[in-house]
């Protein structure tokens, strides 16, 4: 697996959600997490989602994003630290400013 | 100013100086046909709304507008979905306005209901359902925006009933706000200018040119080039009359039925410069095996296709009339600083391949009408001087081969979708927006019968085409494929010569019907057919059934097994396959 993490700025209108999800099943990418919520300025939203992209190359995708006119702005996050396989405890939650670097949400 | 929604849509059209728009009304669009009328905008009346949406696509091939169109709700918007999807993989800008039931109405399942803004989300650039009828010139001035700019594409525009019947105020935005929209259209200066040194350097260069060169207004700017660098091009099915066939760097059409001449050139190449081109599995055959000693300029206005399919080794993204002018600029800056390239070998050996390996068949007097023969004489007789439209399938494949392309917009098809049926409304279209050229469908008559009902329109609307239709009475290409991978176990793709009786069919219409089926009458047939005026002509041309399309790469094997076809000997074919190359 290929994991990359995404934080998308979108136009917050209705079906701006389905378009990026539906971009993603078209393209057969697989969507391993995703959030949305709106950003300080009501106008936008922020998605933040995990993808496998083992089978396609990122930048792709990025691009393919990039093209839907209600998309923004794409930031690739740094990788999340590794879930261990063994562990059955739930992760302690991470400070909010290192989870969403880019986030506008105060 | 108060106005309805309806009143509000019309004006918008009219102010963004739409000139005709193609469609059929209904219950939840009615409201707009009512200021239509008096409009100066020209509503033609298609016999069903799948001939709207491929007139549109006509009519902007032709004259490089958009085209609209204009459907009701629930089955008339569905009825757009072919049309649509074929606009969008050939990058056709269109607008389609759809009517929806009322706002109160919509996830009812109401009569007529249809989500047409979820079904053509991932087949239109864009789309929108409008909610508030203050946005209905907003939203116009949009869709017809993003459907022009950047690499072009279609838009949906729905508007519910009660939308179009509100009573609103008009106001036409003075900018576009579209802040997720911003199409790059300058290359990038260091990009181009690596480009240019690698095209310098390559002994054995093509540039593999796709239709957006015909939709950017680029060819001029690609004849400058290819002439500065003496490099072959080789011109996509999309891509038809981007760069005369006539001219000595011409290798013709790449790809599965393409050019011996072109395809082996792009095997052998060291240096592709693709120009607004994808990459289509039509033209790669197995892409492992494409273009295996090739390095990849890749230049698109779409990020987004560079390294799709194949990696690019220089991308340049941008307008491509920009880049191939400055494109040529940086070359010339290249020659002067480097000195002058040579590309002789490289041209010894396209221009014997092309002489060894043209396309071929064989027309005897007394046998068979052939369909090669019939489009030869569309493009003696016309002279390069006509707008060709084609279906998809093997007349589409011979129209591509054997008409002599000299300039562009001059040939119209469906590329990537591949939809039957297209011919006959789009060369309406075409006819409505370039009224005074020849305008020519040369169809199949199993995609004449799929939308021929828009013959009622062109008679009624005064609309002239000429259709040929290349009557094998099969499913040509289907048949083609059974005979060769299938071991001629022939299913389902018979559907007889006779019937429906063509000539009879077309005077029912309201157009003149002709029939052919001997070489001699062909000339004498094409040029009663081209003389008709006002209403449509039609041609029956039997022609032989069992006719094969080649050259031929099989679908998904690699282009170095590109066979010749019966009309080649065997030591030619092993010539071809053998493909010999003069040292660079």
């Amino acid at each position: 697996m290929s994991i990359h993490t995404l934080s998308v700025l979108v136009e917050n209108k209705p079906g701006v959600l389905a378009r990026v999800s539906g971009l993603f099943r078209r393209r057969a990418w697989n969507i391993e997490s995703l959030s949305v919520a709106p950003t300080a300025n009501p106008a936008f939203s922020r998605m933040t989602i995990m993808v496998d992209a083992s089978d396609q190359p990122f930048e792709q995708l990025a691009r393919q994003l990039d093209k839907l006119v209600n998309v923004l702005e794409i930031v690739e996050l740094p990788a999340p630290p590794p879930i261990s396989p063994a562990s059955t405890e739930p992760e302690p939650a991470p400070p909010a400013a290192a989870a969403a670097p880019t986030d506008q949400r105060r | 100013m108060h106005l309805t929604g309806a009143q509000s849509l019309v004006r918008s059209l009219e102010h963004a100086g739409v000139q005709v728009v193609f469609g059929l009304p209904g219950g939840a669009i009615l409201p707009a046909y009512d200021p239509l009328r008096g409009s100066s905008v020209r509503h033609i009346l298609v016999r069903h709304e799948q001939g709207a949406g491929h007139a549109a696509e006509g009519y902007a091939w032709a004259t490089g507008r958009v085209g609209v169109c204009i459907a009701t709700s629930g089955p008339g918007a569905t009825n757009l979905v072919t049309a649509l999807t074929d606009a969008y993989m050939d990058s056709v800008p269109m607008l389609a306005i759809t009517g929806q039931v009322p706002s109160s109405a919509i996830g009812s399942d109401a009569f007529q209901e249809a989500d047409i803004t979820g079904i053509t989300m991932p087949i239109t650039k864009h789309n929108e359902l409008v909610t508030d009828p203050a946005r209905i010139p907003a939203a116009i001035a949009e869709a017809l925006h993003i459907a022009a700019t950047g690499r072009p594409g279609p838009v949906l525009v729905d508007v519910p009933k009660d939308v179009l019947q509100a009573t609103t105020e008009w106001h036409w935005p003075e900018t576009i706000d579209l802040p997720g929209y911003n199409p790059v259209a300058k290359p990038d200066a260091g990009s181009v200018r690596d480009a240019a040194v690698m095209l310098h350097r390559a002994k054995r260069p093509v540039l593999y040119v796709g239709g957006g060169v015909i939709k950017a207004g680029a060819h001029e700017a690609l004849r400058h080039l290819a002439e500065a660098a003496q490099a072959p091009v080789t011109t996509t099915l999309m891509a038809r009359g981007a760069f005369p066939d006539d001219h000595p760097l011409s290798l013709g059409m790449p790809g599965m039925h393409g050019n011996y001449a072109a395809v082996a050139a792009l095997q052998e190449a060291d240096l592709i410069v693709a120009l607004a081109a994808r990459f289509d599995d039509r033209v790669t055959g197995k892409l492992a095996a494409f273009a295996p000693k090739a390095k990849i300029v890749h230049a698109d206005i779409d990020p987004a296709e560079i390294g799709k399919n194949r990696a690019a080794d220089v991308a340049v993204v941008g307008d491509i009339r920009l880049v191939l002018e400055e494109l040529a600029a940086a070359y010339r800056a290249t020659v002067a600083e480097e000195g002058p390239a040579d590309t002789g070998a490289w041209r010894r050996t396209t221009d014997t391949w092309k002489r060894s390996f043209p396309f071929r068949y064989a027309q005897t007097p007394d046998g068979h009408l052939k369909p090669q023969y019939v489009v030869e004489r569309v493009s003696a007789l016309t002279g390069g001087d006509a707008v060709v439209v084609a279906g998809v399938g093997q007349h589409q494949m011979y129209a591509a081969q054997y008409l002599r392309f000299s300039r562009p917009r001059s040939w119209i098809n469906s590329g990537g979708l591949g939809t039957m049926g297209f011919a006959v409304p789009a060369a309406m279209g075409a006819k409505v927006g370039r009224p005074d050229e020849l305008v020519v469908a040369i169809d199949g008559d199993g995609c004449f019968k799929m939308t021929c009902q828009e013959l009622a329109t062109c008679s009624i609307e005064r609309i002239p085409i000429k259709v040929l239709i290349l009557n094998n009475g099969h499913l040509g290409m289907v048949r083609q494929w059974q005979e060769l991978f299938y071991e001629e176990r022939y299913s389902e793709v018979a559907l007889g010569v006779d019937v429906p009786d063509y000539v009879a069919l077309t005077q029912a219409y309201g157009g003149v019907g002709l029939r052919c089926d001997r070489p001699e009458d062909v000339d004498a047939t094409l040029e009663k057919a081209f003389a008709v005026e006002g209403v449509p002509a039609v041609v029956d041309f039997r022609v032989d059934q069992l006719e094969g399309v080649f050259p031929m790469v099989p679908a998904g094997r690699p282009n170095d097994e590109i066979i010749l076809g019966p009309d080649f000997s065997a030591e030619e074919q092993a010539a071809a396959t053998r493909r010999e190359v003069y040292a660079t």
